[in-house]
């Protein structure tokens, strides 16, 4: 199926008009930064104000250095999502400060027992298969916090992880070492952790953002190249000018990624938002914003790059190699443990919705037809027979039932309890394989830092559940 | 025009957002003969808030009343110089009010500080805005050179939230910390953390901003009315 947001014309004039406002406007850095010292050695003219004017040349050809296939392994070599352009994987969300906790329904700090948790059940859930960090450890000490939450993901999941809070250079060494060491063992075939950087709309550069993007570049490891402008707010306050301004931040970032390390794998990632008009805070429920991610989607293919967005189905449809969805609340801001589980069921669902759905002798039925005839019905014919392992069985999002069924459930509480003690029942019961025991010493060491780790935070660090 | 027209006219144009307008008003409101001092009342900060209650009322959408606050700054401009020949500034009362605003060290989320800062201004607020990523001693140095009575912070990261303790103790350990009142603020930051960092308070909007600082200043900045 697809859905076109864009007509082939229309993506021209937006990229022509990202092009001319990363010329005319160009991007700014601090002047005086390592970032902006390593791209005046590159050739690149930073204005002693921190303007950077990007010609159109320029990004061309830098972008054309880039690779059309980025793959993000697992931490065991399996699991390798290959962004090719003939698949969509899903991520889930991230970072949330608080979660909502799943025994006692309280919502406070998260913790390093919640990316534990949080990675374990996404082990579990098989439509993901990328995991985000889906929440900022407030109890992991900094500067060690993302090493460490890096760490109690990998132990949790095999599935391959994405940070989305690093953004300081010291941070991404750590996590690169790590990446090294679980590479070096053999284990991980893979770049088996990336990270994403998001351009400050409007046109702005985070220099400790990009130092640590770099550093994976450097490494090898995959840079998801973000931008998340909002509308009204840090965009032209409609949803093409919220598209044009993540275009250009997207390709001017990548162009610099190019500039530094050819051909270093990079995301386009692009999450063009609105503004809840009373407050200027991102508002996930404009509808509009699923146009823009899937014109996002499409202006990322246009310039031939693995494209991530968020927009649920209208973004489906237009097959983005990777798709963020599920299990925070509030603005991305609130880890819920059955928002996941719900979540889950309900990517399953939108990817069999935009699954295309082959027309032929088979499909039609036309002799299932011929064999009821009028009245009867199909419940006990071979052709039903051969396709009923097709349909999905809602379970946490209301399922028709009897009364008597309905009664029973609801003593038991709404669908959102039943989420949630399936959450909690994958946790406890469901089996990662251990991180190759050398890659595993190496991490931890890398993890507990320069001076050795209170006892209290190594414990905190291991899997709350079976490991 | 007469006074009562003028009023109108200056709410009207402040409603609308309409920044030359505003100051064209204020000017014309001058030359009429109207006291500076009730010209800033009923004309302008009358108008903010008669806006500020809309918005928070739901009726005004934000660009709006960054709009009218804009046009409420345009107003200001124009009477500034005839309030000092005054004497005093009521917005200000005897010292004036001097804020200085930014983002702490290591993070660059500037949004919810601009949208601050501005509303500040459109009250008469001197605001120095450091940008973002602002180092402790940044805040130091520029409370000292401005003379500043104020100073709000912003965070957006959990990681980022200390610095703000950082903040508050190198004021107290350049013995400026008595001389000025501390808000901060940011979507993570909360009553319980602006306490025990020992900040004198936080907001979650920023209309609640505008009422805390007023609050800050009318209540506990020495000299302030
Ligand atoms: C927009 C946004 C960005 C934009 C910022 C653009 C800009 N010019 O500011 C971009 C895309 C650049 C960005 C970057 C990053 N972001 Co960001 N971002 C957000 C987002 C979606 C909204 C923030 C916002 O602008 N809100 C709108 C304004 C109006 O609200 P506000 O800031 O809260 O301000 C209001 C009040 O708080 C108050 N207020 C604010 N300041 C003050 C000060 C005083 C004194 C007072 C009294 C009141 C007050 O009044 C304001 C007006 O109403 C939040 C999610 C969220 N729900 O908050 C994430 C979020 C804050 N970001 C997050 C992250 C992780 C990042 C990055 C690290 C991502 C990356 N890897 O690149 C980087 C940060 C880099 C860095 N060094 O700081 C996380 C933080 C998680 C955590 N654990 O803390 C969040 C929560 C998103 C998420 N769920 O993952 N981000």
């Amino acid at each position: 199926m697809r859905f076109e947001a864009l007509t082939g014309q229309e993506t021209k004039t937006v990229h022509r008009a990202a092009l001319q406002i990363l010329e005319e406007v160009g991007l700014h850095l601090p002047p005086a930064s390592t970032l902006a010292g390593r791209l005046r050695e590159a050739g690149l003219q930073v204005t002693p104000e921190g303007r950077l004017h990007l010609p159109a040349s320029f990004i061309e050809a830098a972008l054309a250095k880039a690779p059309r296939v980025v793959r993000l392994g697992g931490r065991d070599g399996r699991e390798t999502a290959v962004l090719d352009g003939r698949r969509t994987f899903i991520t889930t969300d991230g970072c949330g400060a608080w979660t909502i906790d799943p025994e006692s329904g309280e919502r406070r700090a998260s913790t390093l027992d919640d990316v534990a948790r949080s990675a374990r059940l996404t082990d579990a859930l098989e439509h993901y298969q990328v995991y985000w960090m889906m929440v900022s450890a407030g109890d992991a000490p900094l500067p060690l916090r993302t090493a460490r939450e890096y760490l109690t993901a990998a132990r949790n999941t095999t599935k391959h992880v994405q940070m989305i809070d690093v953004h300081r250079p010291e941070e991404a060494a750590a996590i690169v070492k790590m990446a090294r060491a679980l590479r070096e063992s053999g284990a991980a075939t893979d770049a088996p952790v990336s990270m994403l950087n998001s351009v400050v709309s409007p046109l702005r550069l985070d220099p400790g953002g990009c130092e640590a993007a770099l550093a994976f570049a450097a490494a090898g490891l995959p840079v998801a190249a973000c931008s998340m402008p909002i509308a009204s707010v840090t965009a032209p306050a409609t949803a093409p000018g919220s598209l044009l301004m993540s275009h250009a931040e997207i390709i001017g970032f990548t162009a610099l990624v190019q500039t530094l390390y050819p051909g270093a794998p990079v995301i386009y990632t692009g999450f063009p938002a609105f503004a809840d008009a009373r407050t200027g805070i991102t508002n996930y429920r404009d509808p509009r914003r699923w146009w823009a991610a899937a014109a996002a989607t499409q202006m990322g293919q246009s310039v031939r790059l693995p494209v991530f967005t968020s927009g649920e189905l209208a973004s489906l449809l237009e097959h983005p190699d990777m798709l963020c969805f599920g299990g925070l609340l509030e603005v991305s801001t609130v880890l819920s443990f059955e928002q996941l589980v719900i979540d889950h069921e309900i990517v399953r669902d939108m990817l069999l919705s935009a699954a295309p759905q082959p027309v032929d002798d088979e499909t039609l039925g036309v002799d299932a037809v011929r064999e009821v005839g009028p009245g009867g019905h199909f419940l006990s014919r071979r052709h039903t027979l051969r396709h009923i392992r097709e349909f999905v069985v809602p379970k946490f999002s209301e399922p028709a039932r009897p009364v008597e069924r309905a009664e029973q459930d609801a003593a038991r509480g709404s669908p959102g309890d039943a989420a949630r003690r399936e959450a909690l029942r994958l946790i406890a019961t469901h089996a990662v394989p251990p991180i190759d025991a050398r890659a595993a010493a190496a991490m931890e060491r890398v993890a507990d830092g320069p001076e050795p780790a209170r006892p209290e935070t190594r414990a905190r660090s291991s899997p709350p559940a079976k490991s | 025009m007469d006074g009562a027209a003028l009023y109108g006219a200056i709410r009207a144009a402040v409603v609308e957002g309409d920044a030359e307008r505003a100051g064209a008003l204020a000017g014309e409101a001058l030359r009429a003969g109207l006291d500076p001092l009730e010209i800033l009342d009923r004309g302008f900060t009358s108008s903010l808030r008669h806006v500020g209650s809309c918005w928070e009322k739901g009726e005004l959408y934000l660009p709006e009343m960054m709009l009218a606050a804009e046009a409420v700054k345009a107003g200001l401009a124009v009477l500034k110089p005839r309030l000092s020949a005054a004497g005093a500034s009521k917005a200000g009362g005897a010292a004036p009010l001097v804020c200085v605003m930014g983002t702490v060290a290591g993070d660059i989320h500037d949004i919810g500080k601009n949208i601050v800062g501005t509303l500040l201004e459109a009250i008469g607020v001197r605001v120095v805005d450091l940008g973002t990523d602002v180092e402790a001693s940044r805040f130091v140095g520029a409370v000292r050179e401005h003379g500043a009575n104020l100073v709000g912070m912003s965070a957006l990261l959990t990681s980022t939230m200390p610095a703000m303790r950082q903040v508050v103790e190198a004021l107290e350990a350049a013995g400026l910390r008595r001389g000025v009142r501390i808000a901060v603020g940011g979507a993570p930051v909360t009553k319980a953390f602006a306490q025990e960092i020992g900040a004198d308070g936080t907001a979650a909007d920023g209309m609640g901003a505008l009422r805390l600082f007023q609050s800050l200043a009318a209540k506990e900045v020495p000299g302030a009315v």
